[in-house]
């Protein structure tokens, strides 16, 4: 183990990290503000992925498939907020688990009806493709840091929205209070859309990125819903601040629980012992941190302050 | 160890609690005799149901002490405090909807029990608990609604039922916060004299806006203005209290 | 017609099936009939917490997985008593409930629900992670759970299935109707007042979570033992779904309004999936226009809870 791999693994982690964080942000604000539990929030992230990889392969032209994925993405948010999700929002979780479960059915088999069930290849722009060093220290894939970037980026314009902006203003106003909104005399049913389309489209730009790193296939929104999930419960839900730190304390823990454990463990153990133990416990190990977290704080870490 | 029983049943020392900048209690001092029913009247945003909350431990307070039967209680969580003989009834009504009126009582009658978790009599045929929630049910007057969703009730109804539940659990401390709250003159009336029924038979501390009532029904009334007790004493004795009628019954007492 | 006498009916026409699948020839059907009545069970012990307790959890298969896996391993280290295998995979799901439960039980409503599907996933990663139990291959199991019965025949197994689910079912109606039971409910519609009142509401949620789980995890056995074969995939996410799906179909808190939602529900999965492999759309828009015109819940089923009360 060297520093190196060290600074590699936690270069990887916050880049999970940053991808959680773009799943989490439309997640925590659309159930701060609409109180909505979203499921279908993952189907977003594989439509930015799909349409991202397919537009980029048949024309060409990376900008397009940018274009395509992230807008796409929006698309689709707004017209599912349209034709499904505003006349919902007024119903109980139960109502929401069964509609935005039914929606996921519905895109992960249209996914498999257009694309088909295997894997869609997603490719890195030849731009990206290389590797980059850093500090004379290590080289790393050019693609990956500009996740970091990209995300770091778009964590600063949303900050800057919703902090400095008359929108955000009145984003985080509903966020923290619902009726508030209304009270405020704001057009809740735009705010509303214009809050989903937003979350949809960070998912898409999410999922637009993860293409050539995960695997585009059908369903593939799904896992990273689950630990946007988590996040959003270690954060406290509806804070998007919250969902930022959780974001990259999660994706470095799991990243290096992954890479390290077995080492670590080989310390105590015997090889073949850690070899069989050490993914076990790293799979677990967020999971873990979550009970740990809630355990003592139920409310999450940083829930937005109400009243 | 033998102390002998006070006569005071519940006995607070310098309750202070505050939400931000406002002091909702600013050290409250207050003695309730055991057997007395004793009011506490105050304007709007005086800090009754505040008081009422960290009596039954709903709330915390910042600081101060809740002394029942001589025994400190503050640190107990609610459920511990209504075990020990705290009842409290809601301003706003809080009965369950869904179940009809003697399943609310049973239900009541059931919390008296050690615990629950008896998974295999029928609870709903078991005497022990139909027997106390129809003995209460005739005492709160809604024999004939029983089997009634307690959803469907009339409002007065299910401000008596309120009151009902509060009573099953046979608490040695009735807590009522505003039992007449948006009842019209008839349904007033009969809760009125639903309490008038059980006073005397346990130690009732009652927030009612109602000055009639309080005044037909108190033993004593305190008067608490801005988180603070002004006043405490025979109804006779506050009504001609300077300071009461200056603070409080100037503007409203006339009514 | 009460819900027990349903579930007689029930029990009934599922005893004298396996007579007319024999006269039609078909023994095939019987073992998709069994597969139905262990979802069965299993939608029951889901409908035991939502539709009493009013606690949506979306991570309710991982008791399938814990129970099927309990076998599993069980049966990989050559102990093959039934006795142990399904006393162990009851206990090791009840266990496996009892820490998720203390930990999603502190918080309520939506965190509740997204706690319970994390942890799911969680025993859903171990699973695939633990190369030497097959890891996502899964594992194959060397025979049956050894009751003294034998499993192998496609009847027995029916009938025991069988056994089990009207076991379950009685005890159900036994618990939902106990001072346990009505608590239950109670705690469902306003828990504030039940504490209130005094009762110290966690640990009766816990309790009952842990019963809910412990029968779940009876179900997974039996999963296993029909299949011979466990995979981390019977506690994939979108199985605690559809097992939502089973009991808000079936009706919430009819007990036996679920089973017969797990029953249809996997006639119509097996019907569409005839025709197409797409059916997982299907089941989806049904859902969609379920919910949206307001039709949820096959026996009426109770009052859904969590709505605030004014």
């Amino acid at each position: 183990m060297s520093a190196t791999l060290l600074l590699e693994q936690c270069l990887n982690g916050m880049q999970l990290g940053i991808m959680l964080f773009l799943m989490s942000a439309g997640l925590t604000l659309v159930f701060g503000i609409m109180n909505l539990v979203n499921l279908a929030h993952g189907s977003f992230y594989m439509a930015g992925a799909y349409l991202g990889a397919f537009v980029y392969a048949s024309s060409q032209s990376f900008l397009l498939g940018v274009v395509a994925g992230l807008g796409g993405a929006l698309l689709i948010g707004l017209i599912a907020e349209f034709l499904i999700f505003r006349r919902i929002y007024k119903g109980d979780h139960l109502d929401h688990v069964l509609v935005t479960f039914g929606l996921t059915l519905i895109f992960n088999d249209l996914a498999r009806l257009i694309w088909g069930p295997a894997a869609l290849f997603a490719r890195v722009p030849p731009f990206l493709s290389g590797q980059v060093n850093i500090f004379g220290l290590i080289s790393y894939p050019a693609y990956r840091l500009a996740i970091i970037v990209v995300g770091l980026a778009v964590a600063a314009l949303l900050y800057v929205l919703l902090r400095h902006t008359r929108l955000g203003m009145l984003i985080r106003a509903s966020a923290s209070n619902r009726t508030m909104a209304s009270a405020l005399g704001v057009n809740v049913v735009v705010l509303y859309a214009l809050v989903f389309a937003l979350g949809a489209g960070l998912a898409g730009l999410a999922g637009l990125m993860a293409g050539p790193i995960f695997t585009v296939i059908p369903g593939m929104g799904d896992n990273v819903l689950i630990l946007a999930f988590v996040v959003i419960v270690v954060g406290g839900l509806g804070s998007v601040e919250g969902a930022f730190c959780a974001a990259l304390v999660i994706g470095l823990i799991d990243t290096l629980g992954r890479s390290f454990m077995k080492p670590l463990f080989g310390l105590f153990l015997e090889r073949a012992a850690a070899d069989n133990s050490a993914p076990a416990i790293a799979s677990m190990l967020i999971y873990i941190l979550m009970a740990i977290i809630l355990f003592f704080r139920p409310q999450g870490l940083f829930p937005p302050k109400s009243r | 160890m033998a102390e002998p029983m006070s006569d005071v049943l519940l006995e607070t020392r310098q309750i202070r609690k505050r939400y931000g900048g406002i002091v909702a209690s600013d050290g409250i001092d207050l003695d309730v005799q055991r057997g007395s029913l004793h009011a506490i009247i105050g304007p709007n945003g005086a800090g009754k149901t505040t008081l009422i909350a960290q009596l039954a431990g709903q709330l915390r307070p910042d600081s101060g002490t809740i002394l029942f039967d001589g025994q400190p209680v503050d640190r107990l969580p609610a459920y511990q405090r209504a075990r020990g003989g705290f009842a409290r009834s809601f301003q706003i009504t809080n009965v369950i909807l869904e179940l009809t009126v003697l399943d609310n009582l049973a239900l009541a009658v059931q919390a008296r029990e050690p615990h629950s978790f008896r998974f295999w009599t029928d609870a709903s045929r078991d005497p022990s608990l139909r027997e106390p929630a129809r003995h209460v049910l005739d005492t709160i007057g809604l024999s004939t609604r029983a089997d009634v969703p307690a959803g469907q009730l009339s409002h007065g109804e299910k401000r008596a039922l309120e009151i009902g539940i509060a009573l099953a659990t046979e608490p040695k401390l009735l807590l009522l916060d505003e039992p007449l709250a948006g009842t019209g003159p008839e349904e007033a009336a009969r809760v009125v004299k639903l309490l008038a029924s059980i006073k005397g038979q346990l130690t009732i501390l009652m927030i009612e806006h109602d000055m009639d009532a309080v005044f037909a029904l108190a033993d004593v009334i305190s008067v608490l203005v801005s988180g603070r007790i002004i006043a405490s004493g025979l109804p006779t004795a506050i009504r001609a209290n300077p300071d009461v009628r200056r603070a409080y019954l100037g503007d409203e007492g006339a009514a | 017609m009460t819900k027990e006498r349903i579930a007689l009916a029930m029990v009934v026409v599922l005893a004298l099936l396996p007579l007319l699948f024999a006269a039609m020839g078909e023994s095939y059907y019987l073992t998709v009939a069994t597969r139905m009545m262990i979802f069965g069970i299993a939608a029951l012990s889901l409908d035991l917490i939502l539709g009493f307790g009013g606690l949506i959890s979306l991570g309710h298969a991982v008791y399938l997985g814990i129970g099927g896996y309990a076998v599993g391993i069980l049966d990989f280290y050559g102990i093959s008593n039934g006795f142990v295998q399904l006393g162990v995979a009851t206990l090791a799901s009840a266990g496996a409930a009892l820490f998720i439960g203390a930990v999603s039980l502190r918080t309520s409503g939506v965190f509740f629900l997204m706690i319970t599907l994390a942890f799911s996933q969680m025993v859903y990663f171990l699973a695939i992670s633990i190369n030497s139990f097959g890891g996502d291959d899964g594992l194959t199991l060397n025979a049956h759970s050894d009751l003294g019965l034998n499993f192998g025949n496609t009847q027995v197994f029916y009938y025991f299935v069988l056994a089990c689910l009207a076991f379950f079912l009685w005890l159900s109606f036994r618990i939902v109707r106990s001072r346990f039971g009505m608590l239950l409910r109670g705690m469902k519609f306003n828990e504030s007042r039940m504490i209130a009142i005094g009762f110290p509401t966690f640990r009766y949620k816990l309790t009952a979570f842990v019963i809910s789980g412990a029968i779940c995890g009876f179900a997974g056995a039996l999963l296993a033992n029909q299949t011979l074969f466990v995979s981390p995939s019977i506690m994939q996410w979108s199985r605690s779904g559809d097992l939502l799906v089973m009991v808000i179909a079936g009706g919430m808190g009819t007990i036996v309004g679920p089973v017969i939602g797990a029953i249809m529900f996997l006639l119509l999965e097996k019907v569409l999936a005839s025709f197409t492999t797409y059916w997982g759309a299907l089941l989806g828009m049904v859902l969609i226009a379920l919910v949206l015109m307001g039709k949820t819940g096959l026996l009426g089923g109770m009052a859904k809870g969590g709505r605030p009360h004014g």
